[in-house]
């Protein structure tokens, strides 16, 4: 069993490591779309909402792009009232990372559009796209969006998959159809989704069911014709908030992400270009957990706005514009309520008409 | 740049060693010896160009001092021992001013209520390690040891990239003799040896270093925010460091002998399975052994070891304990590390006096809970920090610091890493019912607590019961080249592929001593 040779030691080290790597590397294509457990209720909103950008992709509109902070915090139709222009609200979830959600507003922009970056604090920290949440959503029912990467960038997508999900996929991808909970997860064609939304839309002052639940929350069905949430649930506490944002970012020392201003900077330049408006403004936080004056908070507010003055976006208001109260939140230190939603959208209306954003006939 | 950073592995290291192999190959072996000092101020000089020039600052007055020290004229020993009392300060007092300013400063002003400015916390790459080969280099020149002295080669050994930042310790006359003699030897066979190496310390730090290092850093870092442990919650820590740190440095060796090899140079071993060792005086034998023969032969022994009376040698085993563990850092919690090993040590001796037998089981438990509550003040930042950590050892706060039931709800959770996995289970409905209880035993034997055990267990088997590396690699063998089988290169190919998995969730971490 020795080897002579020095090389073929060498050769045998490569191949055995190569080999391995295929195998791996085989193993994590096969397992792509696998039904694990994941937020498919994203998967059915992302295609209510494309339904909605494409019915009004030829109107003059205004869009609200964001995580779930824009999805319960925005009341559309009052910013379509205040203002003279649709308004749509494409929020969803501050795991997407920012140029995915770039990417789904894009086909349907044109000349004279709005766009409102209504940005979790996570988004200016964020050092990747392919964060462990994201990357285990997309396996599971956009593996499409994988294919579509660069050579470059599916290999650091894949990079970004822990191999315990690797494991976790193959497993539900040869065992999952004999599972109940798998079965479920079955994706809906777009077709049912959209009649579904569609025929609740039609009933005269939908709602959806049981308006405790957080299934019915985290639903496709609890989205309106403006892109917004009808309905939350929860109550949040103080430590709750405080944890979050410390999580978030805000809290803690300002770590800049070159991947965020990156793309913020091409989309800006390349869309302003085009005569597409942009506008950033801040989420809602809980009045008093934050302490503005601290430097920590000094500093990161003080780099986000250093860099977003650079680029030339203009702001709409200053991070401690949008506190509120803690009764006005839902179940996460972004959720507002329905009255949360109100008072922060007049809040949004006012500072557009700060900038003189008006448009008399809708 | 560190020796597991892409930049190093995939860039600096292949075209180091092709620009070194090329010019060995055409003859041009004064080149080459240029060629690797060139290298090493390139790696030396990756951060910034504060480190090779203060390395070549270093190098030149150690240089002039060992050529005036080494004299053979016996008529000036007066004058050599004054040059060489110049040199010794010199390099001690550098190292003082970027290593010990900052902590005789905070304890001066601590003290006398000052508040004296800070001169530097600029700590340069390798220094700690410099400084004692460079000592070593001086007396050995006194002592007439040192022949003759080529500048090239002297900055090849002071500078070798390798062991630039984390040692092992060298002295002049197992290093330079290999100079010119290893660019003969230079062949595949010594790279494939120096691979093999690379590849095994690789793993070491990348797979379980930094996987130890996920659940040793929560515990210190929990006590360095003034919150108590328990005793369950401190143990799973502290041994987590314990392993952590010996995969972390004898991975470094391993890799440092590694490339070396792979010039054509053997580097001195550092770690001969120190884990396995059953009492303090033979750990020391086994760890760090470069440190330790420093200390013995240029410390130790100049203090007049033991033979000078019992008193006398308790007192240089105590001194040269503490001045071990103040090289490691600038920190009190050092000092109280090194006084630790200090009266480990005397003890040690002292029970050897007595020549009361002990049997191998109880030396070796009782040494590793030494070792390890001593790491404890190795590793914590403060001595509160610390002091609190050695509490919770000694079950002073109890078994679970959230008590029995929040020790139950962390099993009956998967750690966040195994989620997907652990839901998977729960699908398949792998669960266990007690009337209204559901246990589902895959979250348990997923949850944090287990994994953490799973790991402190592989741990333990590789720490102690397999072949360490110059073992497995029977590095004593006149042709180690032909104990490079089959079954190695594909045991390293594997080896390699989980370094690749284990760096998909974790970024490179630095070495624990490259910050000494």
């Amino acid at each position: 069993m020795k080897i002579s040779s020095p090389v073929k030691y060498l050769v045998t080290i490569a191949l055995t490591l190569s080999l391995v790597s295929i195998l791996y590397s085989a193993a994590f294509l096969y397992q792509l779309g696998a039904l694990v457990a994941a937020e498919y209720w994203i998967y059915e909103s992302r295609i209510v909402k494309h339904e909605l950008l494409k019915q009004i992709q030829d109107t003059r509109k205004l869009i609200i792009v964001g995580g779930s902070s824009a999805f319960f915090g925005i009341d559309s139709s009052l910013i379509e009232k205040g203002l003279g222009i649709s308004t749509y609200n494409l929020g969803l979830h501050a795991g997407l990372p920012f140029d995915f959600i770039l990417r789904e507003i894009t086909p349907y922009l044109k000349h004279g559009d709005i766009v409102v970056l209504h940005l979790e604090y996570n988004y200016y920290t964020f050092p990747t796209p392919y964060s462990v949440w994201f990357t285990d959503q997309i396996m599971a029912f956009y593996p499409e969006y994988f294919w579509q990467l660069k050579a470059r960038e599916k290999i650091k997508f894949s990079f970004s998959v822990p191999p315990q999900r690797v494991l976790a996929g193959v497993m539900t991808k040869m065992m999952g159809e004999h599972l109940e909970d798998v079965r479920k997860r079955q994706l809906k064609s777009s077709n049912r989704i959209l009649g579904l939304i569609h025929a609740a839309w039609a009933q005269k002052g939908y709602r959806p069911d049981n308006m405790h639940s957080f299934d019915n929350m985290y639903s496709f069905l609890n989205i309106d014709p403006h892109g917004d949430a009808i309905f939350g649930t929860g109550q949040l506490n103080r430590e709750s908030a405080a944890q979050y944002y410390k999580i978030e970012g805000l809290d803690r020392d300002f770590v800049e992400s070159k991947y965020f201003w990156e793309v913020l900077r091409d989309f800006f330049v390349n869309y302003r270009a085009r005569g597409v408006d942009v506008y950033i403004t801040w989420p809602p936080i809980v009045e008093g957990i934050l302490d503005f004056n601290s430097q920590r908070v000094l500093n990161s507010v003080r780099a986000i706005s250093e860099r977003i003055n650079e680029i030339g976006i203009p702001v709409l208001g200053n991070p401690s514009e949008f506190q509120y109260d803690i009764g006005l939140f839902l179940d996460t230190a972004y959720h507002l309520t329905s009255q949360g939603k109100t008072e922060h959208t007049n809040r949004l209306l006012g500072c557009f008409k700060g900038k003189g954003i008006y448009f008399p006939s809708p | 740049m560190s020796l597991n950073s892409l930049d190093f592995i995939f860039l600096f290291l292949p075209l180091a060693i092709i620009l070194h192999c090329l010019l060995v190959k055409k003859g041009l072996f004064h080149l080459a010896i240029v060629g690797v000092i060139g290298a090493s101020a390139v790696f030396a000089g990756w951060r910034n160009l504060v480190d090779p020039t203060l390395i070549l600052f270093s190098i030149l007055i150690n240089y002039l001092v060992g050529l005036a020290v080494c004299s053979k004229s016996s008529a000036q020993k007066a004058r050599r021992k004054l040059i060489l009392i110049f040199g010794l300060t010199a390099n001690l007092s550098l190292l003082a001013f970027f290593k010990y300013s900052k902590f005789f400063l905070d304890n001066i002003n601590a003290v006398m209520h000052t508040a004296n400015p800070l001169v530097t916390i600029y700590l340069p790459l390798g220094i700690s390690f410099l400084t004692l080969q460079q000592i070593a280099y001086l007396i050995d020149a006194y002592r007439g040891h040192i022949k003759e002295i080529n500048f090239l080669e002297y900055c090849v050994f002071c500078s070798f990239f390798p062991k630039l930042s984390s040692g092992p310790i060298v002295r002049y006359g197992e290093l330079v003799p290999q100079i010119v003699r290893s660019m003969r030897s230079l062949s595949l066979g010594v790279l494939a040896e120096g691979t093999t190496l690379f590849a095994i310390g690789l793993f070491k730090k990348v797979v379980l270093a930094d996987s130890m290092a996920h659940y040793a850093d929560p515990t210190f870092h929990t006590a360095s925010f003034g919150r108590d442990l328990g005793m369950v919650e401190a143990w799973g820590g502290v041994l987590a460091y314990t392993f952590q740190l010996y995969f972390d440095f004898s991975g470094y060796t391993d890799m440092a002998i590694g490339i070396a090899r792979m010039f054509g140079i053997t580097l001195p071993e550092n770690f001969n399975s120190p884990y396995k060792a059953t009492n303090i005086i033979e750990f020391w034998m086994r760890w760090h052994m470069t440190l330790s023969r420093f200390l013995r032969d240029y410390l130790y022994i100049p203090l007049g070891g033991n033979r000078k009376g019992v008193l006398r040698h308790h007192l240089n085993l105590m001194v040269t304990m503490l001045l071990c563990g103040l090289w490691h850092g600038a920190s009190w919690t050092f000092v109280i590390w090194g006084a630790l090993h200090g009266i480990y040590l005397s003890i040690n001796h002292g029970w050897r006096r007595l020549g009361v037998s002990c049997s191998h089981a109880i030396g070796w438990i009782l040494t590793f809970i030494a070792l390890s509550m001593a790491w404890a003040w190795f590793r914590a930042d403060s001595v509160p920090a610390a002091g609190r950590i050695t509490a919770s050892l000694i079950g002073l706060n109890g078994l679970w610091v959230d008590g029995f039931r929040g020790a139950l709800h962390s099993l009956s959770k998967p750690a966040p890493e195994y989620n997907y996995l652990a839901q998977f289970f729960v699908e398949l409905k792998v669960a266990v019912s007690f009337g209204r209880w559901t246990i589902y035993p895959v979250n348990i034997l997923l949850s944090e607590p287990f994994i953490h055990t799973y790991w402190l267990l592989a741990s333990g088997v590789i720490v102690l019961s397999l072949p360490n590396t110059r073992e497995w690699l029977d590095l004593a063998n006149q042709h180690p080249t032909a104990t490079l089988t089959i079954r190695k290169a594909i045991f390293i190919g594997v080896l390699l592929f989980f370094v690749l998995l284990a760096s998909i969730s974790s970024h490179p971490s630095a070495f624990i001593y490259e910050k000494f």
